[in-house]
């Protein structure tokens, strides 16, 4: 009998943490990087230990959003690897470590495999497990939510019609499936009644559109200084689940 | 010490075959070329944690083989099918590639038509099987 080895020390892993929470929107460009990048820095400075995975293998962004030098690190070995310390309470891992920031064209099974090896591998120690996931129902978010059927997905939206309609595409699907969804974060919206109006139900946080988000990029300081008013309904409910 | 936890997937395998039921004496694994795993070390590894989960859990495997397998690869967009002997990986990618074996495709391209759109026929990396 052939059997997929990683799997079974995937799934201790995965148990190991009090809550998973993959971040994703069923289109790119919405802020998902962000919101993961903002929920993770925000818990770990409330005292809630973080592990945050950037799970977009063929495009990883997010160590550009925490100010982490990607070609200048390469996790540490300790009976697998070890998730990079960005700041007390902050553990991180990404594809990035490792194709340094070149391009990485993988298929379907191709990024499956690379996915559950780097969860086989890493030695988490937080709470809480934050993903941040490609756009879309890709490979990456599919895969882990059957690893992990009691992750809670927060989607990330904004409130023009298109993405609106995405949104209740990505809503119905985890229904369908029987996954939880924490809430949707309302992103660079003029006025988040929209996706009230668009969902029928009030979004857990709120962004408005930031002019210069530019600057926030690897300046964790300012990313949590301004998006701290806006998540403050997610990081609350993160806080009353891990309870 | 990477090999440690590919070691322990393998045992954690084991263990779950094993209380499930499941009738395995051996286990095979096979190192793929591309991952470079280290053969000595993770045979220690295994022989450790083939030992604790015996005298802890009471379970266990009459022993295990390691074998090796060639890395070979084929272009996905002009066909081209080639092994490392063809296409040495350089010191500074390998352990890059020893931990997530797909990032080769980050470093490495068809040597005939330049593409990065390629598949790891076989040699990826460890696969198990038990009998």
């Amino acid at each position: 009998m052939e059997l997929d080895f990683r799997l079974p020390l995937v799934l201790e892993r995965l148990r190991s943490f009090r809550l998973v929470v993959p971040v994703a929107s069923p289109k790119g460009g919405v802020g998902k990087t962000t919101v993961a990048s903002g929920i993770s820095l925000l818990l770990a400075r409330r005292g809630v230990p973080v592990s945050l995975l950037d799970a977009d293998f063929t495009n990883p962004t997010t160590h550009v959003m925490l100010g982490v030098d990607a070609s200048q690190v390469l996790p540490e070995e300790d009976k697998g690897v070890l998730p990079v310390r960005v700041e007390p309470g902050l553990e991180f891992m990404s594809p990035a470590f490792y194709s340094k920031d070149k391009p990485l064209p993988l298929r379907g099974r191709e990024l499956v495999d690379a996915l559950r090896e780097l969860l086989a591998v890493t030695r988490w120690s937080g709470r809480v497990l934050v993903v941040d996931t490609p756009p879309g129902l890709s490979d990456s978010l599919l895969e882990l939510l059957r690893l992990e059927r009691r992750s809670k997905v927060l989607v990330v939206s904004t409130c023009d019609k298109m993405s609106l309609l995405s949104t209740r595409r990505i809503l119905e699907f985890l229904r369908q499936e029987g996954v939880e969804a924490l809430g949707v974060v309302a992103n660079m919206c003029s006025s988040c009644g929209k996706l009230k109006e668009g969902l029928g139900s009030e979004p857990l946080g709120c962004l408005p559109f930031i002019e210069d988000l530019q600057a926030l990029e690897g300046d964790r300081e300012a990313l949590a200084r301004t998006l701290s008013p806006g998540l403050s309904g997610v990081l609350e409910k993160i806080i009353t689940l891990l309870q | 010490m990477h090999e440690w936890a590919l070691a322990e997937a393998v045992v954690k395998t084991v263990e779950e075959l094993l209380s499930s039921g499941v009738q395995a004496r051996y286990v095979e694994v096979v190192l793929g070329e591309l991952q470079s795993v280290d053969e000595e070390v993770f045979k220690l590894a295994l022989e450790e944690l083939l030992s604790s989960l015996r005298a802890e859990k009471g379970v266990g495997v009459e022993g295990f083989r390691v074998t090796r397998e060639k890395a070979v690869f084929q272009c996905r967009v002009c066909g081209h099918r080639w092994s490392l002997d063809e296409w040495e990986l350089a010191d500074e990618f390998r352990e890059a590639v020893h931990f997530v074996p797909e990032v080769v495709h980050s470093y490495y391209s068809c040597p005939r038509c330049g593409s990065r759109d390629f598949e790891v026929v076989q040699g990826r990396g460890v696969r198990v099987r038990v009998v």
